[in-house]
């Protein structure tokens, strides 16, 4: 097993550095920059009218021009202007991404361009906020759908299997800003029902909340942000698990287990359930990245300060640091969550075994 | 020689494009006798699993029993046994009689009764104190599943959960039908495992099916469903997925925990070569039907029917030419859906008469306990 967990930790390193690369070339290749953004911002929309030396500096205060060594400043020279622009351009990003990546692996990923606050700090914020948004919309939507679909396969083709296939469609068909926005207006505006607040995650004078009031005033925000997560996922999860459940209650150890006395309950939740749960495995190494990313659209609906709100603000100032840490954040905890994954296939499979075992 | 397992008038259906049902059995009867082999043969299709399936009930939707009983001569947990009808009872066939079939008054059990049931079968009462397997609850019909009647399958590479050891999964039964404690049902899994001769069976309860070979598989299927010691053992092509020599040893084995703990054995097969070897008694199903039934001596020594001689001249030669073709069948098995008025081998047979097609041949009796549904005899 160690083995196993050392290669695949060793076999991240350039799987990282090429999801590093990549995130770098495409902010790099973005059109705009948050100099000329910035500049727009101080001056108004209509001039552009600065020296070229002052965006020259206001860049290199930035780390976004650095010197070019003497040697290759004197090989582009007398290129001819296309090609010298090229190079240029090369020059400057590979030398910028080497002290990206240095400082990277210092954990240092530098400082906001926009309020010029460590990245690490802000994301360090954010991310518990999605992470609790998002563990709480997984549980809600695994301990109903999977049930769900269990059920809705024992009785397939039923009235009961076909109304849930239905309503689920619905549910997944129906846009979440748009749901967003009625749940808000009808249950946290003053023109309906007031149950809910508008946004944000708590009350004022939260600070002094005993304990207890804290976490219920926490869920108490949460809950119309969780009920536009979790109902597109209901179809999603539902579908599969039904699918999977009736994959497996055609397997001929799933007779064996009837033929051999037991009753329905052993049967279904013992022997068909358990390899049932197999496939689910899968579809959770693939959802476990998104717990990380965070939805822009909901957190920007219900001012939730969370990752998906940073890393769109990010985008839209174009900070650089930011976008990249968040990038690279992800990516790495995303590689994380597939290897533990794969670690939870050796538990629900035994036919699955990371080491050399001896055949019997 | 007493009974263990009666079936009458057997009737099974699987719905078909139209709303139309296509009869996968169609009216069969037979028996099977306290401690005996009863083979049934027949090439795929013809009825022989849905058969075996339904004894214990489990035969999957949309297919179901349409009509017929499954008497079972034995004591059902939660089943009190029905009154023995009053009346004469059918007389012991005197001691060291061979075929129960040779007697005038079986013969007529097995009279062709799907056309037109007479009241006597379809009556509600089991004319012997029987139970009816068809007519048991969910519940009392669990009972019966692995603690009266146990199966083996064909797939002994599918038929074991993958997720759950070996041991596991035969204390499983074991606890639930005999009442014991997890440390007794593991004790009685491992001498289980030791009478199918798996070495090292304490450490063997531990391992998982995919760390064993097809071989060793069935052999763990086979302990499974003695482990409680059923009346009735119903193997399904239980070699059919294994190679020839763990073939050979595998109904080695089957034979000889059957004369070890006196079992009465239902064996499907294709295998004609399997019959020869552990069978008493043969039915040879085709299409839903039975169309001959003998001591399986007589099967090969006189067969009757011609879809029998047909499968029997089938079997490969040791010794033949090069190029020299095999001999088939020929024509297809009808569709179900579609069945002829009259016999159904007729448009294969190469002895068909023009009353073939009018209606099913009777059964025939042909002595020795032999019996062919063919107007030729």
């Amino acid at each position: 097993m160690s083995a196993y967990l050392l290669k695949r930790l060793l076999t991240m390193i350039p799987t990282l550095f090429g999801i590093m690369l990549i995130t770098f070339l495409i902010v790099r290749l973005a059109p705009g920059n948050p100099v000329s953004l910035k500049i727009q911002a101080a001056q108004g929309l209509k001039s552009t009218a600065l020296s070229q030396e002052v965006t020259d500096q206001m860049l290199k205060l930035y780390g976004l021009k650095v010197d070019l060594p003497a040697g290759y400043e004197n090989f582009i020279k007398d290129k001819p202007a296309p090609v010298r622009k090229a190079l240029e351009w090369l020059g400057q990003n590979t030398i910028q991404f080497k002290i990206w990546l240095v400082n990277v692996c210092q954990l240092n990923f530098g400082m906001s361009f926009k309020d010029h606050r460590p990245v690490l700090e802000k994301i360090r914020e954010a991310l518990p906020i999605t992470l609790t948004l998002n563990l709480l919309e997984f549980l809600i939507a695994y301990l109903i759908s999977i049930p769900l679909g269990v059920y809705s396969a024992l009785g397939r083709e039923s009235a009961v299997d076909k109304g849930v296939m239905v309503l689920l469609f619905i549910l997944y068909s129906l846009p979440t800003f748009w749901v967003a926005y009625l749940l808000l207006m009808y249950f946290a505006s003053g023109d309906h029902l007031n149950w809910f607040p508008l946004g944000g995650l708590h009350s004022e004078g939260y600070e002094t909340y005993p304990f207890l009031m804290k976490i219920g005033n926490l869920m108490w925000h949460l809950v119309l942000p969780v009920i536009t997560m979790v109902y597109g996922s209901f179809a999603f999860i539902t579908r599969f698990s039904r699918s999977t459940m009736l994959e497996v209650v055609k397997q001929d150890y799933v007779r064996t287990a009837w033929a051999k006395g037991l009753p329905r309950r052993q049967v279904i939740w013992k022997h068909a359930f358990r390899n049932s749960l197999i496939p689910q495995i899968t579809l959770l190494g693939t959802l476990l990245p998104a717990l990380l990313g965070g939805s822009v659209i909901i957190e920007q609906i219900f001012s939730i300060p969370g990752m998906g709100k940073l890393a769109f603000e990010a985008i839209s100032s174009r900070d650089y640091p930011t976008i990249m840490a968040i990038t690279t954040i992800s990516a790495f905890l995303t590689l994380i969550s597939l290897l533990l994954s794969d670690i939870a296939y050796a538990f629900a499979d035994p036919r699955i075994s990371f080491e050399e075992k001896q055949q019997a | 020689m007493p009974k263990i397992l009666e079936v009458k008038n057997l009737r099974i259906t699987f719905p078909v494009n139209g709303g139309r049902f296509a009869p996968a059995v169609d009216g069969i009867n037979f028996h099977l006798n306290q401690g005996k082999v009863l083979g049934i043969v027949g090439e795929s299709g013809c009825g022989k699993t849905v058969t075996a399936l339904s004894l214990l009930r489990l035969i999957e939707e949309p297919g179901r029993i349409e009509e017929g009983q499954a008497l079972y001569y034995g004591t059902v947990e939660g089943v009190s046994p029905p009154p023995r009808r009053p009346g004469p009872q059918r007389p012991e066939p005197p001691e060291g009689y061979e075929g129960p079939e040779a007697t005038p008054v079986d013969h007529l059990m097995i009279e062709d009764l799907r056309r037109e049931p007479t009241a006597e079968i379809n009556s509600e009462k089991a004319p012997d104190g029987g139970i009816d397997l068809f007519k048991l609850s969910d519940e009392q019909m669990r009972h019966v599943r692995g603690n009266n009647i146990a199966m083996i399958f064909q797939e002994p590479m599918t038929s074991l959960n993958p997720v759950f050891t070996i041991g596991d999964q035969i204390s499983e039964a074991v606890r639930l039908h005999q009442k014991v404690g997890k440390k007794e049902a593991e004790e009685i899994s491992i001498e289980m495992l030791r009478k199918v001769r798996i070495p090292d069976p304490q450490k063997r309860i531990h391992d998982y099916p995919h760390q064993l070979s097809g071989g060793m598989r069935q052999r763990v299927m086979i302990a499974m469903a003695l482990s409680c010691k059923p009346d009735i053992l119903i193997a399904d092509e239980p070699t059919t997925a294994l190679d020839v020599t763990i073939q050979a040893q595998i109904l080695e084995l089957i034979q000889e925990l059957i004369d070890d703990m006196h079992m009465s054995v239902i064996l499907i097969t294709h295998d004609l070569g399997v019959v020869a070897q552990v069978c008493d008694d043969v039915l040879v199903m085709y299409s839903g039907m039975i169309v001959e039934r003998a001591p399986a001596k007589r099967i090969f020594s006189k067969p009757k029917h011609p879809y029998t001689i047909g499968l029997l001249d089938s079997i490969p030669p040791l010794f033949q030419d090069a190029g020299e073709l095999l001999h088939t069948i020929k024509g297809t098995v009808p569709d179900l859906s579609r069945l002829p008025a009259g016999c159904r081998f007729a448009a294969r047979c190469p002895r068909m008469v023009d009353a073939c097609k009018a209606r099913v041949p009777p059964y025939k009796y042909v002595g020795e306990g032999q019996e062919v549904r063919c107007l030729n005899y």
